[in-house]
């Protein structure tokens, strides 16, 4: 996957510009930054949802902009940081992400990869309940699945462990890893947690007043770096194989 | 390898569920429409004068019965057959734009286009003055040019749904804001009968105020078959973009994510609800709650999820408006009361009911 020189406007003004990164298979990106840098109108961009005024996006080296939105949603997989949840099972929640890739029927086979994801995430518990009374993690899981049966070369998650305890933290990001893994595809989230990310990604965008300030990977993520982009006085620590990055007064 | 036989158990147990669960929905469905055709055989049975069922068959298999054809022919067989269209119409249409505006007050009158054909309707009594009146001998008033009231009453509305649509695609307004438009054109049209209102006189009155008694038995074969060339393709595009609208109901954002043309979906189905209800509401005066109550029944009993929602909206809605007028025939006879005042009589209670029930759970 490619980005470059993406720029974006929102009518009250510029929020991104001269956006670029590159993505391979099998990896993880982490988009970091601090609140309302423009991380969430980044991920958007990059889906089409948001029309960004030029630049250019490959997925495979495939034109993502030139592409009608069912074909963008074949290859972009997007879970949005909040999404309405009304009185239908999770099995059919799921189901919908097969919408890019269905006719009028549902088939066997959407059937058949539903049921595979609802398995790979050990989800087979609740696929019958109603997805407006599953708890905050496990709607996280059934949003993450929907974008897993999308059957995408790239995941987009919006800030995927905000509502999320430690224990649900660990094991979405440690799905992502396998999912991303097993299937040789990529991913791009946004997080606030500097420690998760770490702990996570391979590859690191760091945004700065809508620019990239930084990019590559975990040897970016430095005190000074850090201090620049998040006005905070920070150590970057390496504890028990992971780096930990932690504030000081 | 005694694992790998679990793990395939698994892989097989949850589609026998899942399908069981399907199954389960569509038998609800069948069953809801085995009672709309009893409803219905029983609709053409009774009335003033009975046909055993016997002969209902016998007729509508054309063969012709001696008073019992043309009841049948001429009188109870569009009236069902209307009632059932408009129920299908006004429900189906209720459902999607309570999916397309994210709200479950979400219906044809919510959006002001039920006042706006009143106010069409009003218009062409007082102003056009469609509406000089007389008694029949059953001491029913029947306006003289129907043709013009309804006519009027379908451009007013229509009048109202292009000002929604204006104002919503102009201003790009959100759906919450798109409800509250519609409250302030209902209530502006609601004003301006009232203003006509206070300027006629007895007869035109009484004329107007029976135009809104929304009657299913207006309508003869000719305007039948206007409501149910429109109902028809209406249906078919709302059951044809059920995952659209499932795709909707996951939040627009989600939506685009899934390849929607959010707003595309949103316009034309706004247009297209709109549209049916006009028809209908033209031929047939106001009847309310239909569109409301319907969808919430059927979401009840079958979930949120639009692939079973939209028919069983669909069924709902002419099953219920066949019995209210059914009942509403039977209620006072020989006297014969429009459907319209049982249906709000019945939809409000019925709708607390629901509501408080769904909170409940
Ligand atoms: N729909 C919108 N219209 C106008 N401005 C917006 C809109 N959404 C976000 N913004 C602005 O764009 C900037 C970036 O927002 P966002 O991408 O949500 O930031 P982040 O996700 O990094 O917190 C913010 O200044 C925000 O106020
Ligand atoms: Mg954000």
């Amino acid at each position: 996957m490619n980005v470059d020189n993406l720029e974006f406007n929102y009518k009250s003004g510029n929020v991104l510009k001269d956006i670029g990164f590159e993505l391979y298979h099998g990896e993880i990106l982490a988009i970091l930054g601090p609140n309302g840098v423009g991380k969430t109108t980044l991920l958007r961009c990059i889906n089409n949802i948001l029309s960004p005024k030029k630049g250019i996006i490959k997925v495979e080296d495939e034109d993502i902009l030139s592409m009608k939105n069912d074909e963008i949603a074949r290859r972009l997989g997007y879970v949005p940081q909040r999404s309405e949840v009304g009185r239908l099972t999770a099995f059919d929640a799921i189901l919908l992400g097969r919408k890019p890739h269905m006719g009028f029927h549902v088939k066997d086979k959407d059937i058949g990869i539903v049921n595979s994801v609802i398995n790979k995430l050990e989800l087979e518990k609740l696929s019958l309940r109603n997805i407006n009374e599953l708890s905050g993690g496990e709607l996280q899981k059934v949003m993450f699945a929907r974008a897993l049966v999308q059957e995408p070369k790239v995941l987009l998650l919006d800030e995927p462990t905000s509502s999320l305890d430690l224990k649900n933290q660990l094991g979405i990001l440690k799905t992502v890893r396998q999912t991303v893994d097993e299937n040789q595809i990529s991913a791009v989230f946004t997080m606030h947690d500097l420690n998760l990310a770490l702990r996570f990604a391979d590859r690191y965008v760091l945004v700065k007043n809508g620019r990239v300030f930084k990019h590559g990977g975990s040897d970016i993520i430095t005190p000074e770096n850090i201090e620049q982009v998040y006005e905070v006085k920070v150590d970057v620590e390496y504890i028990n194989g992971y780096y930990f990055v932690i504030p000081i007064d | 390898m005694d694992k790998k036989m679990d793990i395939n158990k698994d892989v097989e147990s949850i589609p026998l569920n899942y399908n069981k669960y399907v199954k389960k929905k569509i038998i609800f469905i069948l069953i809801s429409f085995l009672f709309l055709i009893t409803i219905f055989f029983y609709s053409i049975s009774v009335g003033n004068a009975n046909v055993p069922l016997n002969d209902v068959f016998r007729v509508l298999l054309g063969q012709n019965i001696e008073n019992s054809s043309t009841i049948i022919w001429n009188i109870r067989l569009p009236r069902a057959l209307a009632a059932i269209s408009a129920g299908v119409g006004l429900s189906v249409s209720g459902v999607a734009l309570q999916s397309i505006l994210r709200n479950p007050l979400g219906s044809p009158y919510t959006l002001g286009i039920s006042n706006a054909a009143a106010f069409g309707a009003a218009f062409s009594v007082i102003i056009l003055g469609a509406g000089s009146m007389h008694s029949t001998g059953a001491g029913a008033v029947i306006i003289n040019n129907p043709y013009i009231t309804t006519i009027v009453a379908f451009l007013w509305s229509l009048v109202a749904t292009f000002m929604l649509l204006a104002i919503s695609k102009y201003k790009g307004a959100s759906p919450e804001v798109m409800i509250l438009i519609g409250v302030a054109l209902s209530s502006l049209f609601t004003a301006g009968t009232m203003f006509l209102q206070y300027f006629a006189d007895d007869v035109e009155l009484a004329a107007v105020v029976f135009w809104t008694f929304g009657d299913v038995g207006r309508a003869d074969w000719g305007e039948l078959g206007i409501i149910t060339a429109v109902v028809v393709p209406a249906m078919i595009y709302f059951i044809h973009n059920r995952w659209n609208y499932n795709a909707i109901d996951a939040g627009d954002e989600t939506a685009r994510g899934l390849g929607v043309n959010v707003e595309r979906i949103r316009l034309w189905g706004m247009l297209l609800a709109s549209f049916v209800t006009a028809i209908i509401i033209s031929f047939l005066g106001v009847i309310g709650f239909i569109g409301l109550v319907c969808p919430h029944i059927a979401r009840r009993f079958i979930g949120d999820e639009q692939r079973f929602l939209i028919p069983a909206s669909c069924i709902t809605g002419g099953l219920l408006l066949l019995a209210s007028d059914t009942a509403a025939r039977l209620m006072l006879s020989p006297h014969v009361l429009p459907v319209a005042i049982l249906t709000s009589f019945m939809g409000a209670p019925l709708f607390i009911y629901l509501l408080v029930r769904g909170y409940r759970n």
